[in-house]
């Protein structure tokens, strides 16, 4: 989108009489000269600026990205437990593409993400539209669907295994009221196709009530930060656009499907990469409502029942802190990265051709 | 600038000499320590050895551990014994898995359960402690003998083929079960002594509409284990090369827990939630280590009787040991080691041992400590405080002292969930968790 010209360009004031004769000085002043025909010198101390206002943050990222990023491929490729062991070379990784336990964490982590994103983006986004409209309170209603991403994590973790306490939750309480049959929520480790239907395999089953009620509370929780972002992307549609196509005859659902959701695909595009990346990663939400961080747990028992909410996060920090594999889990690590890389990869690739900027080539 | 006068020295003068004169101070420091004799002993007995360990204990028992170290470094001007909490036993690990890494390991620890010292001694990351037990400021005989036999077992790993006591007996507890005393009085009932009776007395609280439930559960593999040892069954065989819990013992167990939930007596919790639900009254029972008496009563507020009983017996009885052990780490200087062991040794005397048992709740670590007077007293005035300790002649520990448990012990639990559950039967979940732990053992 082209900048109004005020913002390019700076209009010259006309010059006086007196000013007259230093004209052509000034003028050469203010041309730029090419960085290539610059001293060295010169070119060295902007260099170095630059490099100096880099610094803190890119040592930051060196410290607490990169270098355990190569730190952590270099363990993987030992036997490593507290200590350095045996050099492994790659069996580590053919050990963990092996282990059923991991690609079962796989799964539900697809099973998570599948879940979680789409559902995130969905609800922010009506939510975003409602709270766009002119109604009384707007701030008070902003206020509460960003409420519990301000909030801790852990906290609202807690709190949410109490509505799904099996047996004095209200979650069943609930259930009780409509006459329908308490559930066992988070300590249910059956699918819920399996649930729904029965005669189904454990796996089979989809994902488990346990992992639902994870995924809800994941989709609760983040539902107001999406919100928030299409806001911010509503408000950027100019009225002009709206207008037009009012008065070419446009309304309600047809204004929503070619109008307002093809303008703010590049923030659905955005929020779709960083969910997806979010969710893979989710730790701490699972972690808390399946059973981690009881005062003398064992580390081993957060992502149960039996499992069925063992996310890969889950699945690296148990066999990191609970079995002592470090080498084993930083191959896990990795390999999840590497699957990460990818996804965002192949995401970049669909996305991008679907994706509508305004004022740009689409 | 200014001139160079006679007056006036240079900035890089000035430095010059400045760094002569600190360099030349230092030295003669050096020096003069050298030539001092007996300054180097001198300095030693000044300051004493300081002892970084780290534990587990938080709240009222971290501040009980905590009076207790200051009385040690009261006594024992030679060591300074520096406690410190780094949070529970999951944490203390992964503490010191961080700490082993940066290469900053403390000079003692509490190592809890899961397979830490297993772990920590097969990267020889611990000194054995039998080293200081047999060393000059060691045990006797008779002082060994004099602790309870289950303490000391489970410290006890194969080391070059001979059994050797790695870790050291700290904070020791064991399972018991825990009642409501007031409903039980109130429904007539008395406290179960074996399985059976429990059964009979959930029902009546459960008809009375008193409970819910007779006891709630979060599935684990020590309870399933007291059952398993009281059927005469074993988790592992006795070289540890393969398990046996999938053994018509191990079979019989399950199916009473499958039973007591199939018949509603007893529901599935997670964490620790059993322990509100005691609180609350919505269920009468609960089994948990001694130490849980703690954390209820301070709930309880003095609101029912809290009752605590031994384990209920099945065809045998047995009861499965909990806590933490002392480990020495090999990095640290050898008078800091002796400093560490010097306190373990203090810890595990009649007086200081009794103090702990008597304001924590754990157990005492030796027989004579039952004589001392604070015992006597606390015995008089809380007769149920006896009852872990008639438990410690039948309780085992478990097989933590197996470096590849720490991996068994979620395979265990979740056949144990899958079985309950009804999702498989018990002898399948147990034959397929065998199957599965027999790989892990083989490595």
């Amino acid at each position: 989108m082209a900048l109004p010209a005020s913002r390019s360009t700076a209009a010259p004031s006309p010059p006086t009489a007196a000013e007259a004769p230093e004209r052509p000085r000034l003028a050469r002043a203010r041309v730029a000269v090419p960085a290539g025909l610059r001293p060295p010198a010169r070119r060295w101390t902007r260099a170095l600026g630059a490099y100096a206002y880099v610094a803190p943050a890119g040592l930051l990222l060196l410290a607490f990205q990169v270098y355990p990023l190569f730190y952590g491929g270099y363990v993987s490729l030992f036997r490593w437990g507290l200590t350095r062991q045996a050099f492994l070379g790659i069996a580590n990784y053919a050990q963990v593409l092996r282990d059923p336990e991991f690609w079962r964490s796989l799964l539900v982590t697809v099973y998570y993400v599948v879940g979680v994103v789409p559902a995130e983006i969905v609800l922010g986004f009506l939510v975003a539209v409602l709270l766009s409209q002119r109604v009384r309170g707007r701030a008070a209603y902003r206020l509460v669907y960003f409420l519990p991403y301000v909030t801790s994590m852990v906290a609202l973790g807690l709190v949410w295994s109490w509505v799904f306490n099996a047996n004095f939750g209200l979650a069943n309480a609930v259930l009780r009221l409509l006459h329908l049959p308490p559930q066992r929520w988070l300590l249910e480790p059956r699918g819920v196709l399996a649930l729904l239907r029965g005669g189904l395999s454990f796996w089979a089953g989809g994902p488990s009530l346990a992992l639902v009620c994870v995924i809800v509370v994941t989709v609760w929780y983040y539902t107001g930060f999406h919100a928030v972002v299409y806001l911010a992307a509503l408000a950027a549609i100019p009225m002009e656009i709206h207008e037009a196509a009012r008065l070419d005859g446009a309304r309600g659902w047809r204004l929503m499907r070619s109008i307002t959701i093809p303008l703010v695909s590049p923030t659905t595009f955005f929020l779709a990469v960083i969910a997806t990346i979010g969710a893979f990663q989710s730790f701490s939400i699972v972690y808390t409502l399946t059973g981690g961080g009881a005062a003398g747990g064992n580390a081993a028992e957060a992502g149960g029942p039996l499992g069925t909410t063992r996310v890969v996060t889950l699945f690296i920090f148990n066999t990191f802190y609970g079995e002592f594999r470090v080498g084993y889990a930083m191959a896990a690590a990795l390999l999840l990265f590497v699957i990460l890389l990818a996804l965002t990869l192949l995401q970049l690739c669909l996305g991008s051709r679907r994706v509508h900027y305004l004022g740009g080539a689409g | 600038m200014t001139p160079r006068t006679g007056s006036f020295i240079g900035r890089r003068q000035l430095l010059r000499q400045a760094a002569a004169a600190a360099g030349g101070a230092a030295l003669g420091w050096w020096a003069g320590g050298l030539l001092r004799p007996g300054h180097g002993a001198a300095r030693a007995a000044e300051s004493p050895v300081a002892v970084a360990f780290w534990h587990g204990n938080s709240g009222p028992l971290g501040n009980i551990l905590d009076a207790l170290v200051s009385q040690f470094n009261a006594t024992h001007p030679r060591y300074q014994i520096r406690s410190e909490f780094v949070g529970n036993y999951t944490a203390l690990n992964q503490k010191v898995m961080s700490a082993v890494a940066a290469g900053t390991p403390p000079d003692a620890a509490q190592a809890g359960a899961y397979g830490a010292v297993a772990e920590y001694l097969q990267e020889n990351l611990i000194v054995p402690v039998q080293k200081f037990v047999d060393g000059p400021d060691g045990l006797a005989r008779q002082s060994l003998a004099d602790i309870f036999p289950g303490f000391l077992e489970d410290n006890t790993f194969v080391v070059g083929g001979r059994p050797t006591l790695v870790s050291w007996p700290f904070n020791k507890s064991v399972m018991v079960l825990y009642y409501n005393g007031t409903m039980l009085r109130s429904l007539r009932l008395g406290v179960p002594r074996t399985w059976d009776e429990f059964v009979t007395a959930s029902q009546r609280a459960m008809r009375a509409g008193k409970v819910t439930a007779g006891m709630g559960w979060t599935p684990g593999s020590d309870f399933f284990a007291a059952l398993l040892l009281q059927n005469g069954g074993r988790l592992l065989s006795p070289d540890a090369r393969q398990v046996q819990f999938q053994s018509d013992a191990g079979v019989r167990a399950l199916a009473f827990l499958k039973d007591l939930y199939d018949r509603k007596i007893m529901y599935l919790t997670k964490q620790y939630d059993w322990q509100n639900d005691l609180v609350a009254q919505k269920i009468c029972f609960a089994v948990s280590t001694i130490v849980s008496q703690q954390y209820i009563q301070q709930d309880l507020k003095g609101a029912w009787d809290l009752g605590v009983a031994p384990l209920p017996a099945g065809p045998r009885r047995a009861t499965i040991l909990f806590g933490s052990n002392g480990v020495i780490f090999a990095h640290a200087r050898p008078e800091a080691q002796a400093g560490a062991w010097a306190f373990f040794k203090w810890w595990a005397e009649p007086q200081q041992t009794a103090l702990w048992s008597v304001q924590s709740h754990y157990l005492p670590l030796r027989r004579s400590a039952l004589d001392t007077q604070i015992m006597k007293h606390l015995f008089a005035q809380d007769p149920r405080q006896r009852v872990a300790l008639d438990s410690l002649e039948y309780a085992h520990p478990m097989p933590d002292n197996v470096a590849a448990w720490v991996r068994i012990d979620p395979v265990l639990t979740d056949a144990i969930t899958k079985a309950v559950t009804g999702l498989a039967a018990p002898r399948d979940a147990l034959q397929d968790a065998a199957s599965r732990a027999n790989t892990i053992l083989r490595g």
